[in-house]
């Protein structure tokens, strides 16, 4: 090639490379209401609706099915509505791995919906409960002491807010590594006081997500 | 030929001069209003700062920030939380790559991409908007904690990950988290939250001098005692960073020396770099102010302690992104070179002297004409400070004055604050010197 014409290739080449990462347009950000056939994104990095919605449905499901049962008297009237026990939901406690930033207070308010939809059970608002902790001065990872308990609820009662049960929720998570692939397990756990007897109950439900840094990933981990 | 022998080297330069003088860039522009700012006058910041929205449209979105600023510390925080939340949606729009603009900024400079904003800049937008909203009514304060941190994420994700850039990773504004505690421990029902939250401020900003004892009050102790309340009392001290135009002088000489390489082997000369490739830069500033030092009602309860700080932060974001401001402006220069070359094949040059010397010269005047884009924030603080306070319910006088290694100097400045039962009160002052531009604004005023 002439020397010429060579150089002037290199440098046409050269002036050229820096425009060819520029291809691309600004666009504005659009967004679409989904339907409630849709299926929830999938968090590429963290839970997110996908996991969060169907443990909540299936944890409080659960122990409000079995509470159902047990609070139901034994001289009930087939098709007579209980009186309504009055829970006090305290609060979603974190202790998994992943920030959950605002999920967790859609997580606390999903509960507490579907807790006030229920035959058997009836919330206190969280302003209330916001406002027992606040006058009694007590944390609620503190209020399984008896003293606190028994604090708290005369709080509650001040407010004219009784109540017959303590309601925790409890994110955790575990994690198996393979490589830069990952598996996380979530689970959401309630656990049900009762403060008359101090009898407590208990609901999980599980869930798992993979996350791959590549399709391969998916295909060597679970063959999909 | 050779271009470098001496009357002709000099006429060029003297070209470069003419075509590079007179133009004002933005650190220029900046200059009156900030002047004006740290001085107090405040209205005639306002003035100039509008006017220069007016006049300079494609400047307008950053110097919305500068107004944004006046507006917090004039003692409307609304306007300040509109301004902001403006700004960080243009911004979010601006970030994404625009082709034509960057083939512009090839043939002129990089004043030719609309500003997006630098990285620390964008951190700090969400920083003041939590602020602002904080001393408003707070309904968004929350949304605006956890933004900082998701931001963050995502820009250290776009510099690389944390791999590539674990400086960024090391160095996060850790006043999200630290608000968002502070929301947190106020429901009392969430004090994992505030613990997670404290762990991320010890973990991001390990030399903010209250974040372990934080940590382990979170961990065992409620919001605070029956009958009390608490003040968090937030300071913006000293002037902050700005960038200037400053002089790349081995990437000059380097591209000099390939300059003379390719014109000794080629058939045309390329035209020399002696146009100075001009950079912006960050400049950080002396703060005299290590602290704030508060007095309630007229007795000593403690002095701030810096939770961001804004100098730093701008220095390693902007350090993080030099090899590609110098990889642009060498690319640009690369492509005139190249354009100018393919002019000479074209009319032959070599065979014209007059030609090749008025190509040469035009070559250089247009390489001279690259500005550097100084575009920045200009009335950030050097640092954002905090101090918590747990005071009895009811009213308080607090009384706010910089203070150095020596002690307490300048003038003090003093605010009521009303402090309810179990709940966070919020106090904003702004110490840019000696004494305090704007006005104390409170979250809970005397009534």
């Amino acid at each position: 090639m002439d020397r010429r014409v060579f150089l002037r290739d290199t440098v046409l080449l050269l002036s050229a490379a820096p425009l060819a990462t520029l291809a691309g347009c600004r666009g504005h950000q659009k967004a679409h209401v989904l339907s409630k056939t849709d299926e929830d994104m999938v968090g590429s990095h963290t839970a997110g609706a996908e996991t969060w919605k169907p443990l909540i449905d299936e944890s409080v499901g659960k122990i409000l099915g079995r509470q159902m049962e047990i609070i139901l008297p034994a001289g009930h009237v087939e098709g007579a509505l209980p009186v309504k026990k009055r829970i006090c939901f305290v609060g979603v406690e974190n202790k998994s791995s992943e920030e959950i930033g605002d999920f967790k207070e859609q997580i606390y308010q999903q509960i507490d919906t579907i807790i006030s939809q229920s035959d058997a059970f009836a919330p206190i608002s969280r302003r209330y409960v916001e406002a027992g902790l606040r006058q009694s001065r007590i944390r609620p990872d503190e209020l399984f002491v008896p003293a606190n308990q028994r604090m708290f609820a005369a709080a509650m009662e001040q407010l004219q807010q009784p109540f017959d049960y303590l309601l925790f929720a409890t994110i955790t998570s575990g994690t198996t590594r393979s490589n830069k692939d990952y598996q996380r397990d979530y689970m959401l756990t309630l656990e049900l006081v009762n403060i008359q007897t101090g009898d407590f109950d208990k609901e999980s439900a599980n869930l798992r997500k993979g996350y791959h840094k590549s399709a391969v990933g998916k295909l060597k981990h679970y063959g999909t | 030929m050779t271009l470098h022998r001496s009357p002709l080297l000099t006429a060029l330069l003297l070209a470069c001069l003419c075509l590079t003088a007179g133009c004002a860039s933005h650190a220029d522009r900046l200059h009156q209003f900030r002047s004006d700012f740290f001085a107090g006058n405040l209205d005639q910041a306002t003035t100039e700062i509008d006017e220069l929205i007016e006049k300079s449209k494609e400047d307008a979105d950053v110097l919305k920030l500068d107004r944004a600023v006046v507006e917090l510390v004039s003692g409307r925080p609304e306007n300040a939380e509109r301004l902001l939340r403006e700004v960080r949606d243009r911004f979010d729009y601006l970030e994404q790559t625009s082709a034509a603009e960057l083939a512009a900024s090839m043939v002129t400079d990089d004043t030719a991409i609309a500003y997006a904003g630098e990285d620390h800049e964008k951190i700090l937008i969400l920083s003041l908007l939590a602020l602002s909203n904080l001393m408003a009514d707070g309904t968004d304060a929350t949304a605006y904690s956890l933004q900082i941190a998701e931001k963050q994420r995502q820009l250290i994700e776009a510099a690389g990950g944390e791999e590539e850039h674990p400086e960024l990773a090391e160095r996060q504004v850790a006043l999200g988290p630290y608000i968002h505690a502070a929301l947190q421990e106020e429901t009392f029902t969430n004090p994992d939250d505030v613990v997670r939250s404290r762990t991320m401020v010890v973990e991001w900003q390990p030399d903010f001098r209250d974040g372990k004892a934080d940590l382990e009050r979170a961990k065992y102790e409620a919001h605070s005692k029956p009958g009390h309340g608490v003040v968090y009392v937030f300071t913006l001290v000293g002037r902050g960073p700005t960038k200037e135009e400053s002089l790349e002088v081995p990437t000059q000489a380097a591209l000099l020396i390939a300059d003379q390489i390719i014109s000794h082997n080629a058939s045309q000369s390329l035209p020399p770099t002696v146009a100075p490739i001009r950079v912006p830069k960050v400049v950080t500033r002396e703060n005299r102010i290590q602290e704030v030092s508060v007095r309630v009602d007229d007795a000593a309860a403690g002095s701030t302690a810096t939770i961001v700080d804004v100098g730093e932060l701008a220095r390693v974001h902007y350090e993080a992104k030099y090899p590609a401001v110098i990889g642009r402006a060498v690319a640009r220069r690369v492509l005139k070179k190249s354009a100018v070359y393919t002019v000479k094949e074209h009319v032959n040059a070599d065979a014209s002297p007059v030609a090749d010397v008025a190509l040469t010269l035009a070559g250089i005047a247009w390489e001279a004409t690259e500005t550097p884009d100084t575009r920045c924030w200009g009335l950030l603080p050097d640092e954002i400070q905090v101090l918590r306070l747990e005071l009895p319910a009811g009213p308080h006088k607090l009384t706010l004055q910089p203070a150095d290694a020596r002690g307490p100097f300048g003038q003090p400045a003093s605010v009521g604050v009303n402090v309810r039962d179990g709940h966070n009160t919020y106090v904003l002052a702004n110490f840019p010197d000696n004494r305090l531009v704007g006005q104390i604004l409170t979250s809970e005023e005397v009534e």
